[in-house]
């Protein structure tokens, strides 16, 4: 599910994590809401996915609407590494 | 037939999209929101996030986060008042308030928070200018409802809140009344926290209510427990809303919730006011013309909301709303209505007043065996 160098950002909030999903949707942006995995405690169990070539447009969709990740990880090999 | 007149206690009936709201989500979303990420749940989690959304657009809200679902509006005002009170703070008050702010006040009184009771008029309403007078030590909150249960006086919020804004004072405003038939933007009206119940003008089903946070306004939970979220912490994130609402969610209520709000916002509350308050004032008009009653309700129909209240010369309250269902099938409400000092205010303490409340489902035929049966039971009791 999730491919190495994939980007995974956790809200801890189930609130802002729907909104991130809710507002990445209507800009049609193309990403994957994903149980948080297990590695990265997550205060809410939800995650947004998406693919480093579109960590920019997503990262500044999300900043526009003041909806900014609480942590933001890397998949690397086995690992995730936090940005 | 029976004819319900008692929509300041609840609303009936719902819009039919609200039990069917509500039937489907009982039924078929096997799933508690915010806890497991299989698709019901994560539909469930949806089902919450969305009525957020439908509530932050009805009040003006900007970030739907700030608002907390409660079961009522008693638990939002308890939850306002216990989550932000310290013993030492002032808080300013009126007469003409339900004892779902007057009771928290007590026990916070006991703690050592200092009241102060500002008196309304006869007409329920309390002048701003007397407000403004009492705030001048300076409290930490004022608290009022917007309008009163027992004569449906509207306060002049539009005008207290962006006062209070300029002088430092937080504001709290009992939205029982007024949600679904009056504008409550949060912004416009500078609202610090808002407490509204779900199943009054919003045509939810009852265990619904919610209350409004302003941005940067931290307050404690009432209840601590499970959120769904980081297990691991001793205590919640006291991050809004998940940080407030501990415990499953009322998912059927809320979808009823979501339900009763889209049907404001699609019927507008404009078309709703008008005719709610076209029953009510038909009621200011003609209740008077009946012997011996007093009409107790807003000093003029700009400041009336949908509740009002009469009493009869020489009729117990309760006894008239006993014939009433009794003989006619009118539900009508007596008593002190949960709001003694209100009572007191408009001098119809401790024997009360018989309330009426109109709602959406109400029409004028309603009014008219109103008017009649009172007009029969007043010239039967006679003499
Ligand atoms: C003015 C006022 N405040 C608070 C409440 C309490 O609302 P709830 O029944 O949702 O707790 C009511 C209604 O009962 C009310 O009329």
């Amino acid at each position: 599910m999730i491919r190495d160098r994939d980007y995974v950002a956790l809200f801890h909030s189930i609130h802002r994590v729907l909104a991130a999903e809710k507002h990445l949707k209507e800009q049609g942006a193309d990403f994957l809401l994903i149980p948080a995995p297990r590695e990265l405690s997550s205060a809410c169990g939800l995650a947004i996915r998406f693919s480093p070539e579109l960590a920019l447009q997503i990262g500044d969709i999300l900043a526009d609407a003041d909806l900014q990740p609480a942590e933001l990880f890397v998949r690397e090999g086995s690992d995730f590494r936090k940005l | 037939m029976t004819i319900y007149l008692d929509n300041a206690a609840t609303s009936h009936p719902k819009p039919e999209a609200i039990y069917r709201a509500a039937d489907r989500t009982l039924r078929e979303l096997g799933a508690s929101p915010g806890r497991g990420s299989y698709r019901a749940a994560i539909e469930a989690s949806r089902l919450l996030f969305e009525t957020r959304l439908a509530a932050a657009r009805l009040f003006g809200v900007a970030d739907a986060a700030r608002i907390v679902f409660t079961a009522s509006a008693t638990e939002a005002l308890n939850l306002a008042l216990f989550g932000l009170l310290n013993p030492g703070d002032r808080v300013v008050t009126t007469s003409m308030e339900h004892n779902a702010v007057l009771r928290p006040l007590e026990l916070l009184r006991r703690r050592g928070v200092e009241i102060v009771k500002v008196a309304a008029g006869t007409d329920g309403f309390v002048e701003p200018a007397d407000l403004k007078a009492a705030c001048a030590h300076r409290p930490r909150l004022l608290v009022l409802s917007h309008c009163s249960n027992v004569t449906g006086t509207r306060q002049a919020i539009e005008e207290l809140g962006p006062w209070c804004r300029k002088q430092g004072i937080l504001t709290l405003v009992d939205g029982a009344q007024s949600a679904g038939l009056f504008d409550l933007d949060v912004e416009a009206m500078t609202i610090d926290l808002l407490a509204v119940p779900g199943h009054k003008g919003l045509f939810g089903p009852p265990g619904t209510g919610l209350l409004y946070v302003r941005e940067e306004l931290q307050i404690r939970p009432l209840l601590v427990g499970g959120t769904g979220g980081d297990s691991t912490s001793p205590l919640p994130a006291p991050q809004l809303p998940e940080g407030l609402e501990s415990g499953t969610a009322n998912s059927s209520g809320l979808a009823g919730l979501k339900a009763g709000i889209e049907f404001l916002l699609a019927t507008g509350l404009d078309t709703i006011r008008r005719h709610e308050l076209n029953l009510v004032r038909r009621l200011r008009q003609e209740l008077p013309q009946i012997p011996g009653l007093r009409l107790h309700g807003a000093g003029a129909m700009d400041r009336q909301g949908t509740a009002l209240s009469f009493t009869i010369d020489g009729h117990d309250p309760a006894a008239i709303a006993f014939l009433l269902d009794r003989d006619h099938a009118i539900h009508t409400r007596a008593g002190l209505h949960c709001a003694p000092d209100a009572h007191r205010t408009i001098g119809t303490f401790p024997q009360g007043t018989v309330r009426v409340s109109p709602g959406w489902f109400n029409n004028e035929q309603h009014i008219e065996h109103l008017l009649t049966a009172l007009g029969e039971l007043t010239n039967s009791h006679r003499g």
